[in-house]
């Protein structure tokens, strides 16, 4: 089976970790991700003004891009390019008046209507695959390893972008659980990183680090698993400055959702790309048996 | 008719509508002979006018425009039937209700010409007496179906009173004090409840509910169902005896999960009725599991108790070898313990081991109270399977005769499972019992050679054949016939008889199942220096005991899983070493397991010298001649009955089924006994045996709010004192661990049917029989008094499920004198006192995207009052509450809240709570103070949450069996929320108090006293006079 996919700027440089381990995990599962010709940088946020429409342009491009491939359905990895892909096509199938401006703006594409639905790598994996069809291509079950799922804020906010319930997600852990690691629930699960504010506020990012992670070790976590690349900048490069700042603090490993189970299908660890992580995981890794040689 | 008046009336509120053209178009249609427009038609001189208008025109029917009938409609009919018309010469067709039509007039016109129509086609009617019951029905026994019940029958008349609950009181007895004057519920409420018991018009049919209504208002039909409370409450005194002895502690609703009750108890010291009440909601999940349906849930709550003999005794009931299965049963009821959704299931095996070591001398009473019988049945096997049968056939009063091919009996628990795990004095003590109560084993008889089966044909009326699987499976591999590769029932047979077992330096054992790990424990105690496993599934799939696993790998055991030899390799024709395959999972195979995959070019050899392959076993079977097998030399039976192909012959245990466990096997005895006893007397085998075996119990229990506990950790030897004997590995917990342990129960349907409480009864009220019985009544009025509940914490997820996150009816009971903590505030998880609690308003309520979008109108003030009888009790306490608006409507509110700032000190935060978690000993609450603007993040020890009131459960239900309405929400609908709020949607059904909606209690107690006399109202009259068609 195919798949439009969208990967967004960051998935092509620092996080070529997410990607690689995605669509190798994707191929083991059957499932082809097709990258979208010509796609743009998705605009990152989306506009909350209400009549900055040119901001919109930019995640519309890309729907139109999947739209000319035939496609009813472009699948996403990042985070921050699902929020904002997801809330423009929203904008589009609701808002008549301003689907007309743009389209009208944007007179050299087609008229784009919202017929591409936007989802989440996570969503095919619970609605199209299933966790029973996921444990049983599980070839290397990660026994042992205690995971912390990590949702961040932009797979859960606003309601109507959010892929799973905004207050108690099962998600993650749901696919946690498939690979055979333990997920470890911690209170701050759905808790912002600080987001961009590592450009202009970084000490506050380091505070909300700081929470967070310390939450997630005194819970039992050994790792973290999530699937925002500035989420994993946010929580992965600051960890030696954190280390610094509290005595306490112990280093966690963070890994992306797909790189956990493109590990635990008993794909080649290269393809994870763990060289990438801000924090290697692989000692970890080699300590529960389960970076296969 | 041929004269009609049409009568045109408007008002200010009718401005568009152009009467002028509207008297002219209607004024031409036939029938019609005359039309007036009026203003107000309603009032005095307007009615006038349509009487005069009747006499002077000789009217024969009336047409009023106008707003909606259900305004004046009864106005304008009085008018006309006094002017000598009667009620059908009349109509009323509303004109006025036009929102958002533009042709208002043109509207107008058509509605009144097809309205005329329809007064031409009306039929004549007659007004039919109905005599009135004048009997009140009130359903539900809260303050305002108390005061109603008070009301009707002072006025004279008899009431029932039908409570759901054992006691009436509703809500408000549960309560600490109640606001503004903190008057004690109890206090004032018992009066009124003992004025209901005592009142000769009242009967009070509690533990009851409506099963179903029919009729109509002064005739209503009602079936009442009286719940079966297992005590009779003509003998029950209330004197509670029967509470001391009761071992189960569950969570009763009426104390809202911050304490439990015994399973058999009163509600509240002042309980009307005051009796006693069973709660018995089914089988306990473990009792049902238990393929012996030994009544597990009955001894851990006995033994939580401490009454280590009387939890024997229960076990006895159903097991007679307590002390093996306490050792080596693979418990299935441990996994159909709830508990194990919260937490980690019971430890229940343990605890039946540790009743059984406990005794110091058996008190089992082995005499046989049947009729001793004639009929000889032959048993070939003593182990499980022909004990269990035996005993059971024993004790209906035969004499079976156990074959038994080996010197000793106890079948696979002597020859398979190691003396670490099973010693053989307990064995032998409990298996001894078989012979005491006289049945015969003759030892060392092998049939096929001392005797044949053909002879047990001619001598014994019936044969039960459960000889077990003691044929090893083979690897199939070269290599296996090395004197170094002894397969796995071999070996362990050496071992467990006593026989000289030598084992090789490193040892291999493959197999996953309990034998491969028996069989490599007891390599590692004679000595071995390395011992593996081959394994060629994952861990997941393996069948051996996850506890035997741990173990042996404790003991050094290595395991490989995902592998599977390939040859055996020798050396000078001693084994030498085993070379393995990798494997890899693939797609399930029909056992359901994932079918391992060899993965070429994975070869691996380890060094070993001796092999015990451990794959599985088959029956070592003598001739059966034409009985039928099935391929692996297993019995092929009926599952239900045990029946072999060949009548009077029955096959059960590892015989029928493959290598399985010790209960299994027992209750394969039971079923056999069963079966042989009814064929002997001829009758069917079939009939009613669906209860044998392990049953999966339908009971649903709610784990809301309880504390996560550890289990137990059973203590065992260490290392060093395991190496190289066979001492007892597992060690018997301690009284207080098992007591501990026990206390972890749930006891999820409640009583457990020890029936210790028939015992402690005096006057024998005690009746575990009982059913649900009917009683029909006829009423004339129903008066529906059913409450509220509080929505469930769980449905608003900003707020955590954690014992010390709580809502009102909860603190209620922590801050009540007279509840579980005597009025001591001691928070639920720890029982420690609160120093800084948090209380958050508006939970679930005023909340139209995640609860529900009105007021729940009391919780500002009982939050408030809480907070003051907390600080009262806790001086140095801090109490917070987290508000949107301070609601302070009724008499006295508003000084109540002004005196608990002023001279509490209860600091109000003006904002809104985000997220409750627990941190370690705390409660983190995070919220805002919008009047400073700034976050606010208090670490608590107790969180109360202000729950929106909603209606009680079964609301619906009740109300759809009435025929009345309910709203969007769930509350009993009233037929017009300004004028009418007491009446229901059907006639001669009245409502009172929070079943309406949300309210405080002096509004309910007025509501209720306004139903009773809308039920009064009723029977002052002595018949109802209805219209009906005129046929």
């Amino acid at each position: 089976m195919n798949l439009s996919y969208y990967p967004g700027c960051t998935l092509k440089t620092k996080s070529k970790n997410l990607e690689d381990s995605a669509i190798a995990s994707m191929a083991a599962l059957g499932i082809d991700l097709v990258e979208l010709p010509r796609w743009n940088c998705c605009g990152t946020v989306y506009s909350l003004a209400d009549d900055d429409l040119v901001h919109h342009l930019a995640p519309i491009r890309n729907l139109i891009r999947a739209k000319e491939e035939g496609s009813n359905k472009v699948v996403t990895l990042c985070s921050f390019c699902y929020n904002i892909m997801k809330r423009a096509n929203l904008l589009i199938k609701n808002d008549a008046e301003k689907r007309n401006t743009l389209n009208s703006f944007m007179d050299e594409e087609e008229d784009y209507e919202g017929e591409v639905e936007v989802v989440h790598l996570l969503e095919i994996l619970r609605d199209e695959i299933g966790w029973e069809g996921i444990a049983e291509k599980v070839k290397l079950p990660l026994y042992g390893l205690k995971v912390a799922p990590y949702y961040g804020c932009t797979l859960l906010r606003p309601q109507e972008a959010a892929i799973d319930s905004v207050e108690r997600p099962t998600i993650l852990k749901q696919l946690i659980q498939a690979t055979g690691a333990e997920a470890v629930d911690f209170p701050f699960t759905t808790e912002c990183c600080g987001s961009f504010q590592i450009v202009s506020n970084p000490d506050f990012v380091l505070d909300r680090a700081w929470n967070i992670l310390s939450s997630a070790l005194r819970w039992g976590a050994e790792a973290l698993v999530l699937s925002c690349p500035l989420c994993d900048f946010n929580l992965g490069q600051r960890q030696k400055e954190l280390g610094k700042k509290y005595r306490e603090f112990k280093e966690i490993p963070i890994l992306y959702f797909t790189q956990l189970l493109a590990l635990s299908l008993g794909l080649d660890p290269e393809v994870c790309r763990f060289e990438l992580n801000y924090v290697d995981p692989r000692p970890l890794l080699e300590s529960k048996g389960l970076l296969r040689h | 008719m041929e004269r009609i008046g049409v009568f045109i009336c408007h008002c200010k509120l009718m401005p568009s509508v152009d009467t002028e053209k509207v008297s002219e178009a209607v004024g031409k249609k036939p029938g019609v002979a005359y039309v007036a427009a009026y203003e107000d038609m309603c009032i005095a001189p307007g009615l006038e006018q349509i009487k005069d208008a009747i006499k002077s025109e000789r009217l024969d029917g009336v047409l009023l425009t106008s707003c909606s009938p259900a305004l004046h409609e009864e106005v304008f009919r009085h008018a006309i039937t006094s002017a000598g018309l009667e009620g059908h010469q009349m109509a009323v067709v509303d004109i006025r209700s036009q929102n958002g039509i533009k042709e208002t007039t043109q509207r107008a016109i058509e509605a009144i010409e097809s309205a005329v129509e329809r007064l031409q086609a009306s039929l004549p009617t007659t007004t039919v007496r109905i005599p009135i019951e004048k009997r009140a029905l009130v359903i539900g026994g809260g303050v305002a179906g108390i005061r109603a019940a008070l009301d009707i029958a002072d006025g004279g008349y008899e009431v029932i009173l039908v409570e759901k609950t054992p006691s009436i009181g509703g809500h408000m007895i549960q309560l600490s004090e109640t606001f503004p004057t903190l008057d004690c519920p109890q206090c004032i409420e018992t009066p009124w409840m003992v004025e209901c018991g005592q009142h000769p018009n009242i009967n009070i049919m509690a533990y009851s509910e409506v099963e179903s209504v029919s009729g109509e208002a002064g005739n209503f039909h009602v079936t009442i169902r009286r719940k079966a409370s297992y005590v009779d409450w003509d003998k029950c005194t209330g004197c509670e005896e029967c509470t001391k002895v009761c071992p189960v502690d569950w969570y009763a609703p009426f104390e809202c999960g911050v304490a439990t009750k015994t399973a058999i108890y009163k509600p509240f010291p002042q309980a009307i009725p005051n009796k006693a009440v069973i709660e018995k909601r089914g089988i306990a999940p473990c009792r049902a599991a238990c393929p012996l349906h030994v009544n597990a849930q009955g001894y851990v709550a006995l033994i939580s108790k401490g009454r280590f003999a009387e939890a024997l005794k229960l076990v006895r009931e159903q097991n007679p070898f307590p002390g093996i299965c306490g050792r080596v049963c693979t418990h299935p009821c441990e996994s159909a313990c709830k508990r194990g959704e919260l937490d980690k299931p019971l430890a229940i095996r343990e605890l039946k081991r540790v009743v059984a070591d406990y005794e110091k001398e058996m008190d089992f009473d082995l005499s046989i109270t049947a009729p001793e019988k004639e009929e000889k049945i032959a048993i070939i096997g003593a182990g499980p399977a022909g004990l269990m049968a035996a005993y059971e056939l024993r004790k209906m009063g035969y004499k079976p005769t156990i074959f038994e091919a080996l010197p000793f009996a106890g079948g696979m628990m002597r020859v398979g499972i190691p003396e670490y795990r099973l010693p053989r004095d307990i064995m032998d003590k409990e298996i001894g019992i078989i012979e005491k109560m006289g049945v015969e084993i003759r030892l060392n008889t092998t049939i096929g050679k001392e005797i044949t089966l053909d002879d047990l044909r001619r001598d014994f009326k019936a044969i039960f054949i459960a000889i077990g699987t003691y044929v090893s499976a083979k690897l199939g591999v070269p290599g296996e016939e090395l004197a170094g590769v002894v397969h796995g029932i071999d070996f362990l047979k050496k071992v467990n008889l006593g026989e000289k077992a030598k084992v090789g330096d490193r040892v291999a054992i493959v197999g996953g199942g309990n034998v491969a790990i028996d069989a490599a424990r007891c390599a590692y105690r004679l000595g071995a220096k390395e011992v593996f496993i081959i394994y060629r599934r994952s861990r997941t799939e393996m069948p051996a005991s996850p506890e035997e696993i741990e173990e042996a790998e404790r003991e050094g055991v290595t395991i490989h899983y995902l592998a599977t030899p390939v040859r055996i390799l020798s050396d000078d024709g001693k084994v030498s070493g085993m070379e393995c395959i990798k494997m890899m999972l693939g797609e399930p195979d029909e056992s359901g397991r994932r079918r391992p995959i060899p993965i070429e070019g994975s070869e691996f050899t380890i060094d070993v010298d001796m092999v015990i392959p451990a794959i599985g076993q088959s029956p070592d079977l003598f001739d059966v001649g034409e009985i039928k097998l099935k391929r692996n030399n297993t019995f092929e039976v009926d599952p239900l009955t045990l029946q072999a192909s060949e009548k009077g012959i029955f096959a059960g245990g590892d015989v029928v089924t493959g290598p399985n466990t010790v209960i299994d096997a027992m209750a394969a005895g039971r079923k056999a006994a069963i079966s042989i006893d009814r064929y002997i007397k001829g009758e069917d085998l079939t009939i009613g045996r669906e209860w044998e075996g392990s049953q999966e119990s339908e009971l649903e229990v709610s784990l809301e709010g309880i504390a996560k506990k550890d289990r137990v950790v059973v203590p065992t030897l260490s290392l060093e004192e395991r190496e190289k004997n066979f001492a007892e590995v597992e060690m018997c917990l301690g009284e207080e661990a098992a007591v501990d342990e026990a206390s972890r129960c749930l006891s999820c349907p409640g009583c457990c049917e020890c029936l210790t409480c028939e015992t402690a009864c005096e006057v024998k009220a005690i009746d575990h029989s009982m059913v649900d019985k009917f009683e029909e009544v006829d009423v004339g009025a129903i008066v529906v008094a059913t409450g509220y509940d509080l929505l469930p914490k769980r449905e608003i997820e900003e707020f955590e499920q954690d014992p010390d996150i709580i809502d009102g009816l909860q603190f209620e009971r922590i801050l009540c004198p007279s509840g579980p903590t005597n009025g001591v505030v001691l928070r639920p998880s720890d029982s420690s006192e609160p120093k800084e609690v948090v209380f958050v308003s508006c939970v679930g309520s005023r909340d139209p995207e995640h609860g529900l979008p009105y007021c729940s109108r009391v919780c500002c003030m009982y939050l408030v009052k809480m907070a003051m009888l907390y600080k009262h009790a806790v001086h140095d306490g801090h109490a917070y509450i987290f508000y949107m608006d301070i609601r302070t409507t009724g008499k006295g509110y508003e000084e109540f809240v002004q005196r608990a700032v002023e001279e509490d000190n209860v600091l109000y935060l003006r904002g809104r709570v985000s997220k409750v978690f627990r941190d370690g000993d705390k409660i983190m609450v995070w919220g805002a103070d919008t009047l400073t603007g700034k976050k606010v993040e208090i670490s608590a020890d107790l969180v109360v949450l202000a729950t929106c009131m909603i209606a009680s459960p079964g609301a619906k239900e009740l109300a759809s069996k009435l025929g009345i309405a309910t709203d969007e929400y769930g509350f009993m609908a009233e037929i017009h929320p300004k004028l009418r709020p007491l009446e229901s949607t059907v006639p001669g059904i009245y409502l009172a108090g929070t079943a309406q909606g949300p309210k405080d209690i002096p509004d309910s107690v007025a509501q209720a006293s306004g139903a009773a006399s809308k039920a009064l109202e009723l029977f002052s009259q002595d018949e109802l006079l209805l219209e009906r068609t005129a046929t």
